[in-house]
């Protein structure tokens, strides 16, 4: 017998065979479509696509063959790969080198043709070949079949690398920004610990400071003369200034950070606003500015204390921007959804480019008249994170010379008390470790009516809805310990818990194959903006009517 | 010597002008803004002013710009008195014609002296 010589770029054959990664993988429709196809135009019982390894062939598909490789050292494919066109046997057992060869003999093969599959770097690495148990040849249309096969099936080893090559490089990039994601949360998270520590620190030198000023302006530790009252007076005015800066710092970090837990429930609106005109009075007085107030019976969801420092802050702009002897009015409007607060000046406008950085933080007017405007550009900023937790919104009317409104919207409590009560025994699970979307969705739920349990982690929701199954789970996908993934694939496999509707919060949008894992009873998906309040409220309302026995409309 | 004193903040000028007043020895006028600076410098005729940049209204590269224009005014030294953040700004006055700049806070120990010697020819 003689085996076929070792080919003289041995080491990059096996390289180029190595790059495609097709050794040992799972049959393909592709490839066996091919093998059948030379099967049937060579009219041969015995069709293969071999692959060469370093010490074996390998089949990739195989017609008429029952055992997945062989032996390099027996294979007639190592000979093909040698040549670049059809090896061809016409007859084994007159075939001098392969008429002792155990596979002849065991087989009972006669006739072999194979085409070497040659990529384009010329490097051949496995063969398209036929086989036949008796002595025989091919016609010149059969060969040339052969060969076209060979091509294809490297078209398709060609196909499949860059596939392969395309998810790899896909995957590195979904890698990579999520790593790039996490690394800007922890630069984002950095910065802000980094301006609330910097601010505490502020705090305690400067309180030494006011602490001592006001000691002097006091007289206690010596009279002062009117001057030096008065150099006292500036330095004791402007040290509590600038404590007023650094606790809106504070104040705002931690809102933005939403680490502020809100105290949200059915309020009288009248007290808050009787509370900030209250506060705001002397300072308005000292520009002889009057503030009208419109009475309201509304009532609202939300934070008193909180509400009452956005309508101060509105109020404490407002009677700035006015020209002295001004008018500023505070009215409301309220309907069954929503309460609107408006504070509405009658100083210089503000021109458009201006109203649309109003919001962010240090910001500030360049009002035309020259009253002086300490502040410290942080207030709207504060009431737009405010107003946001409540659900709600904020915003601006101005036109230059006209005055501006400044207004924010909540959620008004009638909304909730017209609608017929929810069953008892309904409850909404809320799996979610974001402490503002916890106090967003649970305050919206608890004013439905709707009890509202709250879970801060995958174990901690899964052992929530095994103590009592929810008639709604709202699911946050990240979470501490187990996911959003994790928690639904746990719930699937409880007999009691996989009809359970389900809402499933997402940052990003989900793809089907997500969505798939993500079912269970009825389910919703939403994307995690602060724009969605009312597609919120209808997705819940629709999934808690299914728990109740109705129909998924 | 007469300082004119133009910053919108009433604490700010107050300092000011008891620095300049307690250590230079200078009369010292005070507006509250720009337009009241153009006027008071075309009245009292100082020996320099000192110019706060960011005012609300006529800010203090306008009034410069509005000074440098008037002919009473023209020659008149101006000092800008601003908040590092307006280095840069500064920076572009002094090349067209500012005399200095002082930024805030300053020392009102040491705010006359800086002011002569920024003055000295």
């Amino acid at each position: 017998m003689q085996t076929a010589v070792i080919p003289e770029n041995e080491g990059a054959r096996l390289a180029a065979l190595h790059r495609y990664g097709i050794l040992d993988t799972p049959p393909e429709d592709a490839f066996d479509e091919l093998a059948r196809l030379a099967s049937m135009i060579c009219a041969t019982p015995i069709a293969l696509i071999t692959l060469v390894g370093e010490t074996r062939q390998w089949f990739k598909a195989r017609i008429g063959v029952p055992v997945q490789e062989l032996s390099r050292e027996i294979a007639v494919c190592a000979h093909t790969i040698l040549g670049n066109d059809l090896f061809i046997v016409a007859d084994a057992l007159q075939d001098p080198r392969f008429s002792d060869n155990p596979l002849v003999a065991s087989t009972k093969l006669r006739f072999y043709a194979g085409a070497p599959l040659t990529t384009t770097d010329g490097h051949n690495l496995g063969t398209l070949c036929v086989m036949d148990h008796h002595p025989r040849t091919l016609d010149d249309a059969q060969k040339s079949a052969l060969r076209a096969l060979a091509r294809q099936a490297v078209a398709q080893l060609d196909l499949r690398k860059q596939m392969a090559e395309r998810a790899r490089a896909e995957e590195a990039l979904r890698d990579s920004e999520s790593r790039i994601a996490l690394i800007l949360d922890e630069v984002e998270q950095m910065k802000r610990d980094f301006v609330a520590s910097v601010s505490h620190e502020l705090r305690t030198p400067l309180t030494s400071i006011r602490g001592s000023l006001g000691l002097l302006a006091s007289g206690v530790v010596g009279e002062l003369n009117e001057e030096a009252t008065r150099v006292v007076g500036v330095a004791e005015r402007n040290s509590i200034r600038l404590m007023g800066l650094i606790n809106d710092i504070l104040d705002f970090e931690k809102l933005d950070n939403g680490r502020v837990e809100l105290d949200i429930r059915p309020v009288a609106l009248r007290p808050i606003l009787e509370k900030a005109v209250d506060m705001i009075r002397s300072v308005a007085a000292r520009d002889r500015i009057r503030i009208e107030v419109q009475a309201t019976d509304a009532r609202v969801l939300g934070d008193d204390a909180r509400l009452a420092q956005v309508v101060v802050n509105l109020l404490s702009n407002a009677v700035k921007y006015s020209h002295r002897g001004g008018v500023v009015t505070l009215s409301v409007r309220w309907g069954s959804t929503w309460t609107e607060v408006r504070v509405k000046d009658r100083g210089g406008g503000i021109p458009a480019e201006a109203q649309r950085k109003l919001f962010q933080r240090f910001s500030q007017i360049d009002a035309s008249d020259s009253r002086p405007k300490p502040g410290t550009g942080l207030g709207l900023a504060i009431c737009t994170a405010i107003v946001e937790q409540h659900g709600g919104e904020i915003g601006v009317e101005s036109a230059l010379g006209e005055g501006s409104t400044f207004w924010f919207r909540i959620h008004s409590v009638a909304e909730y008390a017209e609608k017929k009560p929810l069953l008892p025994d309904v409850d909404v699970l809320l799996l979610d470790d974001d402490a503002a979307l916890i106090d967003r969705v649970s305050a919206q739920l608890a004013a439905a009516g709707v009890p509202v349990r709250v879970a801060r982690s995958g174990e901690a929701g899964l052992a929530a809805a095994a103590e009592k199954t929810p008639g709604l789970i709202v699911l946050d996908l990240q979470l501490p310990g187990i996911d959003g993934f994790g928690v639904v694939s746990k719930l699937r496999s409880d007999p009691r818990r996989r009809d359970v509707p389900l809402l499933v919060y997402s940052k990003s949008d989900l793809t089907t194959a997500e969505r798939n894992r993500l079912q269970l009873g009825p389910t919703r998906f939403l994307k995690k903006t602060r724009a969605n309040d009312a597609e919120f409220r209808a997705a819940v309302g629709q999934l808690l009517d299914y728990s109740r026995g109705g129909e998924l409309t | 010597m007469k300082a004119l004193v133009v910053d919108d903040e009433e604490d700010v000028r107050y300092v000011a002008r008891l620095s300049l007043h307690r250590f230079g020895g200078m009369t010292v006028i005070e507006a509250r803004n720009g337009e009241e600076g153009i006027a008071y410098a075309k009245k009292e005729q100082p020996d320099f002013i000192l110019l706060d940049i960011m005012m609300p209204g006529k800010d203090g590269a306008a009034t410069f710009h509005e000074l440098r224009a008037g002919t009473d005014t023209a020659e008149i030294p101006i000092v800008f008195l601003t908040a590092k953040s307006m280095a840069e700004e500064a920076q572009r006055l002094i090349h067209l014609g500012a005399k200095g700049v002082l930024f805030k806070p300053f020392n009102p120990m040491t705010l006359a002296s800086e002011i002569t010697a920024i003055l000295r020819p």
